[in-house]
């Protein structure tokens, strides 16, 4: 069998040399300029690869200074991640202002909603907190991508694949971090190295996943509208079309309510 | 395994749930604001139902069984079914269009309404489940018929109020003419 150490060094360097391929392309075709975020995530990514690596040779993987620059970078890198998924949701809805300034509100809510209550959960020991607190960032991190992506849905707003690519990448790394976590908590203490190994798998499939969308994808435009109507003219409107649909949902909840005759 | 495990598994779990139902593509025709604008100024569908629908009720199905044919009355009875069920796809679409309309709506206001938007997305939940029941029953042969004859009536009548509610568009003949090519651009395939 092979050993979880030296796969979790093979994913290690996977993962650093996408990360690197990545940056190129971020910078070859000029995306710090329409996603700084994101350029910055993934630089700060890099720079906790050769910052880790740099310490675990200086010390030992179990030693508390690479625990505190581990947790610490870690903590950082979350936060660049969650500025980054912000930055897809403006692009994606500051150009429709009426549904941003909604959407924006809805997003944060449901976002230090998930974080609060994932805190509540965490783990007393001290030195597990970290990990739960990381967790609920991570979940907060997936809500927040979800929500944006049923806002989107629900107004027919278009998301372009460069934008959609990118939220799918921060979902699924959330995601498997969750459950990650909750598995690491639970069972795989005693298998840390392989543990390391899963989470470093997940992130290199997100990379691979922004590798091919930045090379493939063309940066579009900020969707939006230039028309606006009053706001007087929207509450009239939008009051007379929620009493028509209202009208047709009474009608639908009459009929399921009125008594059978079998033809 | 302990609480806290299952619920963040849990929750994991609907999230991927959530995701891949706001990938996946839409499955109606997905209409241009111009079209949007346009339809809700047309006459409506359900209007022309109402004589349809006076062939479903109940006393012809009557007088058949009475009559005794029981292969023509199964046949009336399968016939029956499927103008019930298309009346539900008319309903489908017309709600869809006012969804469309009042979405449309939503981006072009500078500022929405949240009450408004949680009323309608409350709406939309609550139609979506009602037409699937009510599908349903249609399969199982337990349709309310003589519902049906009262809804025709009362979306014949909603016509004319969404007319008179739409016809504020017309108003703003102006924006309308700019809004649809305006628009276009920024709404392309969503996802």
């Amino acid at each position: 069998m092979v050993d979880p150490l030296l796969l979790r060094n093979i994913a290690w360097a996977l993962s650093s040399i996408s990360e690197l391929v990545l940056f190129v392309f971020l910078l070859r075709r000029k995306l710090y300029r329409s996603h700084p975020a994101f350029v910055f995530y993934i630089f700060c990514a890099m720079f906790q690869s050769v910052a880790m690596f740099a310490v675990y040779r200086r010390w030992t993987f179990q030693s508390t200074t690479a625990w505190y620059v581990g947790w610490g970078s870690q903590g950082l890198l979350t936060c660049a991640r969650w500025v980054a998924s912000f930055e897809i949701a403006q692009r994606l809805l500051s150009g429709y202002t009426g549904i941003w300034a909604l959407a924006k509100r809805v997003l944060l809510f449901i976002s230090a909603t998930v974080l609060a209550y994932s805190l509540l959960a965490r783990h007393q020991d001290w030195h597990l907190m970290a990990m739960s607190t990381e967790r609920g960032l991570q979940l907060a991190i997936a809500s927040f991508i979800v929500t944006l992506l049923l806002f989107a849905r629900y107004y027919r707003i278009p998301v372009h694949p460069l934008e959609r690519s990118m939220a799918l990448g921060f979902f699924l790394f959330s995601c498997f971090s969750v459950v990650n976590y909750s598995l690491f908590e639970n069972w795989l203490g005693a298998y840390s190295n392989f543990w390391n190994f899963l989470g470093i798998l997940t992130f290199f499939a997100s990379l691979l996943i922004w590798i091919h969308a930045v090379r493939k994808y063309p940066v579009e435009k900020r969707a939006g509208n230039s028309v606006f109507v009053s706001p007087e003219y929207y509450i009239k409107l939008s009051s007379e079309l929620n009493m028509q649909l209202r009208t047709l949902n009474d009608q639908l909840a009459h009929l399921l309510r009125s008594e059978d005759h079998r033809p | 395994m302990s609480v806290t495990l299952l619920l963040f598994l849990f929750a994991a779990l609907v999230l991927f749930g959530l995701l891949f139902w706001s990938v996946r593509p839409h499955n109606h025709k997905q209409h241009s604001p111009d079209e949007i604008l346009k339809s809700l100024t047309e006459e409506r569908h359900y209007c022309r139902l109402p004589q349809i629908l006076q062939a479903l009720r109940p006393d012809d199905v009557a007088f058949l069984k009475r009559s005794g044919d029981t292969a023509l009355v199964q046949r009336v009875q399968r016939e029956r079914r499927r103008i019930a069920s298309q009346y539900l796809d008319v309903l489908q679409e017309d709600f869809e269009t006012l969804l469309e309309a009042a979405g449309l709506l939503a981006t072009m206001a500078p500022g929405v309404t949240p009450i408004q938007e949680w009323e309608r997305l409350k709406l939309s939940a609550r139609f979506a489940f009602c037409c699937t029941l009510l599908r349903w029953r249609l399969r199982l042969g337990l349709t309310p018929w003589g519902g049906f004859g009262t809804l025709a009536e009362i979306a014949s009548g909603m016509a004319v109020r969404v007319e008179a509610a739409t016809s504020r568009i017309g108003e703003r003949a102006s924006l309308a003419a700019e809004i649809p090519s305006m628009l276009e651009q920024g709404r392309g395939d969503p996802l």
